[in-house]
């Protein structure tokens, strides 16, 4: 039996983060484990779960999503950060996230085969 | 497969197929970045500038949020012309995200031939802006943009052709359909960009996002689905916005029923550009409200 991929998925919109569980939990060894809804939950649920995988939203309350990024990073170097955003193909906050230490972007509204392509392809599966 | 709403910039399509890995773009960007010439630079090569001058600039510009070149024609070192040429010596004086790629050594010239068509091929799929507005009203541009990107998305996400009718100008106040829903815009330009949904159309959008058309009434998670749809729209208003050389900060949206507020007034210093929306479903309508 393959080992189960546990991901946090940090999104402020229960809308957002029920559709990414759907495309997470169809690839079939990926689990979603908790939803933060804030930067700084994100941060700590990080560090209580240990997640094989972060998907995270930029714009939260609290801290929000890039700062939660530079402070996952900082903790754990080797952390695997998606950045989810409805920002369209803004150049500049996707470079500025991969900067932070994102590996990669799924665009909102979500293509569920690109989006699957990306999270098989960061968990080497 | 489906194409996006506003154009993807071709680094984001290349990290999302994984054609290219993200430390690679980093140095692509960044590289491209270098190759660029300093507005600075093209005022003192065309002798507009001295160095003296683009130094005081630089220096103004610590203490201010204002572009070069706006901060220098506002100094009267530059005129509206000048700037003008600066900007198209710039414009014309830069290497392509692909060329950079390849100077990096991140792929060949044959390859990234491949990858540019295949990318063009995706992106003729995205359609330009259509509303254009008559009338002289504030920001014109971001009201176009985002008329017609929420005309797109309620056809892309929740399946409804939606028709924009006649601006209502300088509104103090809007009677709540159903759900409003308001995002706060910042940066370059200062707005509140406000979607007011039947519960019909709300109810439509949820049952789509959620592919289930036998979706029961919801309230709070039909409210919750009309902040997400707006989250998504002004993402995109952002992005397009962005590439007319306008940076723009969103934040998280704020909605509000017709329980909650069956009449939504705005800010005492907020003018509002209400653009009334019909689709077979129900109305809604658009408002953008901008400081007077």
């Amino acid at each position: 039996m393959s080992d189960t991929k546990k991901i946090l998925i940090a999104d402020d919109s229960r809308v957002a983060a029920h559709l990414l569980s759907e495309i997470i939990e169809s690839i079939d060894c990926c689990e979603v484990i908790d939803n933060a809804v804030t930067g700084e939950e994100a941060i700590e649920k990080y560090k209580e779960l240990a997640p094989d995988l972060v998907t995270m939203d930029l714009s939260m309350p609290g801290i929000g999503g890039m700062e939660a990024i530079r402070q996952i990073i900082a903790a754990d170097p080797g952390a695997k950060i998606i950045v989810v955003s409805s920002l369209g193909g803004a150049q500049d906050k996707l470079l500025e996230a991969l900067e932070a230490g994102a590996l990669s972007v799924i665009s909102k509204p979500f293509d569920e085969d690109k989006a699957v392509g990306v999270f098989k392809r960061l968990l080497g599966i | 497969m489906a194409a996006g709403i506003t154009p993807k910039f071709f680094g984001q399509y290349l990290l999302e197929k994984g054609i290219l890995g993200k430390d690679q773009l980093i140095e692509a960007i960044k590289y491209q970045k270098s190759k660029i010439l300093k507005m600075g630079e093209i005022a003192i090569r065309k002798k507009m500038m001295t160095e003296k001058e683009v130094a005081k600039v630089h220096n103004e510009q610590k203490r201010t949020d204002m572009r070069f070149g706006d901060l220098a024609v506002e100094l009267g070192l530059i005129t509206e012309d000048q700037l003008k040429e600066i900007l198209t010596i710039q414009k014309y004086n830069h290497i392509y995200l692909g060329e950079s790629i390849v100077a990096c050594g991140h792929m060949d010239k044959e390859n990234l031939a491949k990858q540019l068509s295949l990318f063009k091929e995706e992106q003729q799929q995205v359609p330009p802006i259509e509303v254009m507005i008559k009338e002289n009203i504030p920001e014109k541009k971001l009201v176009e943009v985002s008329v017609d990107l929420t005309e797109k998305l309620m056809l892309r996400i929740g399946d409804m052709q939606a028709k924009s009718g006649q601006l209502l100008l300088e509104q103090k106040e809007s009677k709540n359909m159903g759900i409003t829903v308001m995002m706060d815009l910042k940066g370059d330009i200062s707005a509140r960009y406000v979607l007011n949904l039947s519960w019909d159309v709300a109810h439509q959008i949820a049952k789509k996002t959620f592919k289930k058309d036998d979706l029961p009434f919801d309230g709070e998670l039909i409210k919750d689905t009309s902040q997400e749809f707006v989250n998504v729209v002004c993402g995109n208003v952002r992005a397009k916005m962005l590439e007319g050389g306008k940076t723009i900060e969103i934040v998280p949206p704020v909605g509000l029923t017709d329980k909650d507020a069956p009449i939504v007034k705005f800010n005492d210093n907020e003018q509002g550009t209400i653009i009334p929306g019909y689709t077979t479903m129900g109305n809604y309508e658009i408002a953008v409200l901008t400081k007077v």
